[in-house]
């Protein structure tokens, strides 16, 4: 009872006497009891599909896992929906609603089932709206949320009633409101921009992306895979994850041995184990290779001279010309890279470490007219390859800087201006920021 | 919140049995800790190994002839998952496999040192498993606990129903409780699911022996609950319940459900299955018992009562 004071009812004159309305911690602690009396029950009807859930997850069956989840969060939902619907129909009143003495009435007499049914559907979609709509208790004058006014019900008190809402709690309660609402907003356009963004997690997918894609392609061919390594379209750990699965498969497989070789160079002890265990029962080439990586290894300057004459005479494999021929390029042994190059039968699976190394030969060679054409042709052939010879280069000395500045004039006629004397504009040039500071830089030298 | 509090935590001088069963936990975990501890730091570094997990995982796969094994595609997982299989640790180590003879031989020397570990880890000293299920470790995994907050957890509840008890019947059928429930829960145990390789350990069994005892001796009378929905005064307190109703809702459904949900072949952390023969083993005990048991009471009764006047 408050004051004696019958509550105004505008929709209905059915409700009459005196009444008082329940206070949202009453409500809020019922609702808890509930979860806590629902909760393991939920769990022992979700049992069952819980299991199937564990296991599918293990076995990453992913369409059952969808199927599964869908079925747990259903058991939850109609538990829910029933349990409310049914103790709100005949009692008015759920288990925990009875503890903290609240009551729900109907302004329309007694309250049906279809009513009950209402309001429980309701409160589920006001849950999911994270409980936005119940502020109303605090705003609405007779602390009707949705879910009341949908079903023409009202909540009381039947031990400790309150009375309407004061003018604290509607202010708190637009407070809560609108604070909610700029969250919602703020959240919903930060998502949106972030998603227009080329953000580090879309890299990475690309990445992935680009290791999936040359996964496919190889076909399981550790050979096609570490010349894509070599060639950089692929990342070590993609490599790396690959010729395990593919070493576990087959014992024997050579060139995976050589591909986890080369992934693990930074750890000396795993690289040597590699590069030793290819010559276990086998006195092939790989073995041959091996031992000429682990002489390298053990720092007996094993000379690039000794790798080309292996090569010449012994190496059938396209994948060994081709790294050897990655060695070649690093001592600057520019012919005979051309050399084991022309050698190579077969280049179209390993198409991006021939061409990158071809260019980088015919550059070395100050064949550069060709060494365009190759650039042009290949589209793995790119400007990373043509940085890395120059500062390969500037590292040796071999090249001038007027030679240097005339190759990146060749590539870039864009950088050759007869009045340049200051930082070329980066939005009429097509040069990347590396290649334009580079090229600044040799200028300087000038 | 709501948890079973009875007549609340009794002092020594009223439930000094059950205080002495707490204090054996205690001083088993204590003399334990460190070396715990420190095994257990040890086996971190190789649990976050993902290249020895990943071995580990392929070599499981050519040892296991369960069916789900050879269905898990995540090597890393099913690594961690041979940690359990008693045989395969025991047994791989010495035996040939094919695949990447690298990542073997470097899998053997690294299994070498985890068993070197293994070999003087608390719990699987203690505890149960399937390198040890006689009946002397059935006595002895229920008074060590792994971790601080396991132990803490489980006595207190055995201080709260095992105080009730004692104070109500006697120290001596809780004791016996105590030991024959939890001692029967794992040998039950282990006859039925088979154990693993990770050990069993803790009171849980024993208590629901305890709990099951209680719903015998106790189940028309209503026991005190502590409950707390909000922080606020009106929102917390005690209030008494059917002991038959909280025994089975709070606590036997939520082992009923997990024991359901875990699946055949790969057990989770909790031994569900345990706790619901302890307390089988606890009910049975207390409705064989319970004329003598009754007797004591209404001695108990009747002494405090000619006490007071």
């Amino acid at each position: 009872m408050v004051g004696g004071k019958v509550f105004p009812d505008s929709t209905n004159s059915k409700l009459s006497g005196v009444i008082g309305l329940a206070a949202p911690k009453d409500r809020l602690a019922a609702y808890v009891l509930d979860c806590a009396i629902l909760l393991p029950l939920v769990q022992l009807l979700q049992a069952p599909i819980r299991r199937n859930l564990f296991e599918a997850m293990l076995f990453e069956e992913s369409q059952k896992i969808s199927q599964l989840q869908f079925f747990n969060l259903l058991i939850f939902i109609v538990l829910f929906i029933v349990y409310y619907t049914v103790c709100t129909w005949w009692k008015g009143q759920t288990l925990g609603k009875l503890f903290f003495g609240v009551k729900v009435i109907s302004y329309q007499g007694k309250l049906s089932f279809f009513q009950s049914l209402q309001r429980s559907v309701t409160i589920f979609f006001e849950f999911l709206s994270l409980g936005y709509p119940f502020l109303a208790i605090f705003s609405h004058n007779l602390r009707r949320p949705i879910h009341d006014r949908v079903a023409d019900t009202l909540v009381i008190s039947l031990k400790s009633p309150i009375g309407f809402p004061t003018r604290s709690e509607k202010f708190g309660a637009r407070l809560v409101g609108t604070f909610m609402s700029f969250l919602f907003v703020g959240f919903s356009l930060a998502y949106i921009i972030e998603d227009d963004d080329f953000s580090h997690a879309e890299f990475l997918s690309l990445e992935t992306d680009s290791c999936e894609h040359y996964v496919a392609t190889s076909a399981g061919d550790a050979e096609v895979l570490t010349s894509h390594y070599i060639a950089r379209t692929i990342e070590s750990e993609c490599l790396f994850e690959e010729a395990r699965d593919l070493l576990w498969d087959n014992a024997d497989n050579q060139a995976a041995k050589l591909a986890l070789a080369l992934v693990h160079r930074d750890d000396d002890e795993k690289s040597r184990s590699y590069l030793e265990a290819m010559c276990d029962g086998n006195e092939g080439e790989y073995c041959q290779f091996s031992k000429w990586m682990l002489a390298n290894l053990d720092q007996e300057k094993a000379s690039a001279d000794q790798l080309f004459n292996l090569v010449k005479g012994e190496v059938q494999s396209p994948l060994l010309k081709a790294l050897v021929g990655h060695y070649l390029l690093k001592e600057q042994s520019f012919f005979k890279l051309s050399k084991i190059l022309g050698s190579l039968n077969q280049p179209h699976p390993m198409e991006p470490a021939i061409a990158s190394m071809q260019f980088q030969a015919l550059l070395g060679q100050l064949k550069w007219d060709e060494a365009l054409w190759v650039y042009r042709a290949h589209g793995s052939v790119n400007d990373k390859d043509l940085v890395d010879f120059l500062n390969r280069d500037l590292e040796v000395g071999v090249l001038t800087t007027k030679q240097h500045i005339q190759l990146l004039e060749l590539f870039y006629p864009e950088l050759q201006t007869g009045s340049y004397g200051g930082r070329f504009p980066a939005s009429t040039s097509s040069a990347p920021e590396e290649i334009i500071e580079l090229y600044e830089a040799l200028e300087g030298e000038l | 919140m709501i948890v079973p509090f009875l007549d609340g935590f009794m002092m020594f001088s009223r439930a000094p049995i059950t205080w002495l069963i707490i204090l054996l936990n205690a001083f088993l975990f204590s003399q334990n800790y460190s070396l715990s501890n420190d095994c257990q730091e040890q086996f971190e570094a190789w649990y976050q190994d993902t290249d020895f997990l990943y071995t580990q995982g392929q070599i499981y796969k050519q040892f296991s002839n369960k069916p789900e094994a050879k269905k898990i595609k995540d090597m890393e997982t099913l690594g961690r998952l041979a940690f359990r299989d008693e045989a395969f640790m025991s047994r791989a180590p010495q035996s040939t496999w094919s695949g990447d003879s690298v990542a073997i031989k470097s899998w053997k020397r690294d299994i070498s040192e985890f068993m070197v570990v293994r070999a003087y880890y608390p719990p699987l000293l203690l505890g149960m498993s399937d390198s040890r299920k006689d009946f002397i470790s059935s006595l002895s995994y229920q008074f060590y606990h792994e971790g601080f907050f396991h132990l803490l957890g489980n006595m207190m509840l055995v201080l709260i129903v095992g105080g009730y008890l004692e104070r109500r019947y006697s120290g001596s059928l809780v004791f016996a409780t105590y030991v024959v429930g939890g001692s029967l829960a794992a040998l039950l145990f282990a006859q039925t699911s088979g154990m693993s390789g990770a050990p069993l350990v803790g009171a849980s069994g024993s208590l629901c022996a305890l709990l099951g005892l209680l719903f015998s001796l106790e189940f028309k009378n209503k026991t005190r609950l502590f409950y707390m929905f909000l922080p606020a005064p009106g929102y917390m307190g005690f209030v008494s319940v059917s002991t038959i109703y909280w025994v089975i809702l709070f606590c036997m459904i939520e082992d009923v459900s997990g024991w359901m949900a875990q699946p055949e072949a790969f057990s989770s952390g909790v031994a569900h299955l345990v706790h619901l023969l302890g307390f089988i083993v606890g009910v049975t005990i207390g409705f064989l018992i319970k004329p003598l048991a009754l007797q004591i009471k209404r001695s108990r009764q009747s002494t405090l009562s000619s006490r007071v006047a």
